[in-house]
């Protein structure tokens, strides 16, 4: 008897699939689905809108006399923008359509080993683009800080 | 007051139909765990970013009185703020919890850190809602609707 117990211990160490650790997993899946395809179209709204608005801005400001001069009027800083925010949906997106990925396979998570291995998988890609998406997302801030200097 | 060693075994009792994790699964939720980390801190950063500019800018532009017209601006703010604030605390709680059941091979401390990632999740909902609605105000104003 004393013999069993540190083995039963030492089999406990582990980390489990356990029933409701995997009902916990699709869980996640019920509510990530949806998060993410509404977050996809909240990001496309957002830089729909910025592109309008450098739209509006430019065809007021180079329309009566044609010209565009890159250097001048703060064009180089909305460039760089524009550049910064088709980074930002890139990564975003990625990230968004990992999320989505990861989290159908893991709705499947309870009965199908491989759909549990590759949602995991994804779920860490879409931590990651998201991630790198931020560090963009934090250079425009900077930028914008260091223009107003 | 009972004595517990440091390595005692958790609570946590498999059936015997359940299988262990793996090591697949362990270097999954590792890489899970250091970017879920980053990703929160990166949304508290953003907060404290908003947090900075909306209101010391404000404030110091202000005649430094709490009156009616800032109280309602902190109002908005706060509605907008507070759910990106229990996104990235959920986040960042997930991420340690994972880390902790990595190290310690805790499995109801793994459990429970995909409870938080759940939670997390539902403060991600309330932000979208709010996101909806600052979006479709905003495309009534740019459209003049």
């Amino acid at each position: 008897m004393n013999q069993e117990k540190p083995e039963l211990e030492e089999e406990n160490q582990n980390l489990w699939l356990t029933d409701r650790l995997l009902k916990k997993l699709s869980n996640t899946a019920r509510i990530g689905k949806p998060l993410m395809v509404i977050y996809l179209l909240l990001g496309l709204s957002t830089f729909i809108k910025s592109l309008y608005f450098l739209y509006s801005y430019w065809s007021e400001k180079t329309l009566p006399s044609s010209e565009f001069y890159l250097l001048e009027g703060g064009n180089l800083y909305r460039v760089v923008s524009i550049m910064i925010n088709i980074a930002l949906i890139y990564l975003c997106t990625r990230g968004m359509l990992e999320g989505y990925k990861a989290w159908s396979k893991l709705g499947h998570c309870e009965s199908n080993d491989e759909a549990l291995l590759e949602g995991s998988e994804r779920l860490g890609k879409m931590f990651r683009w998201l991630v790198f998406g931020g560090g963009v997302f934090g250079t425009s801030i900077l930028l914008k800080i260091l223009w107003s200097l | 007051m009972i004595n517990t060693p440091l390595d005692a075994p958790t609570e946590f009792i498999p059936s015997a139909e359940e299988r262990p994790a793996g090591r697949w699964m362990e270097n999954y939720w590792a890489e899970i765990a250091h970017w879920a980390k980053y990703f929160a801190l990166a949304i508290l950063v953003y907060f404290g970013w908003n947090l900075y500019n909306n209101f010391y800018l404000a404030f110091s532009r202000a005649d430094h009185n709490l009156n009616l017209k800032f109280v309602a601006f902190f109002g908005v703010f706060m509605l907008f703020e507070t759910p990106l604030v229990f996104l990235g605390y959920y986040c960042l709680l997930f991420a340690k919890h994972l880390e902790r059941a990595l190290a310690s091979q805790d499995q109801l401390i793994l459990e429970k850190a995909f409870q938080l990632l759940h939670y997390s999740q539902v403060w991600a909902l309330v932000l979208a809602a709010v996101w909806v609605l600052s979006a479709v105000g905003q495309w009534i104003a740019v459209l003049n609707l």
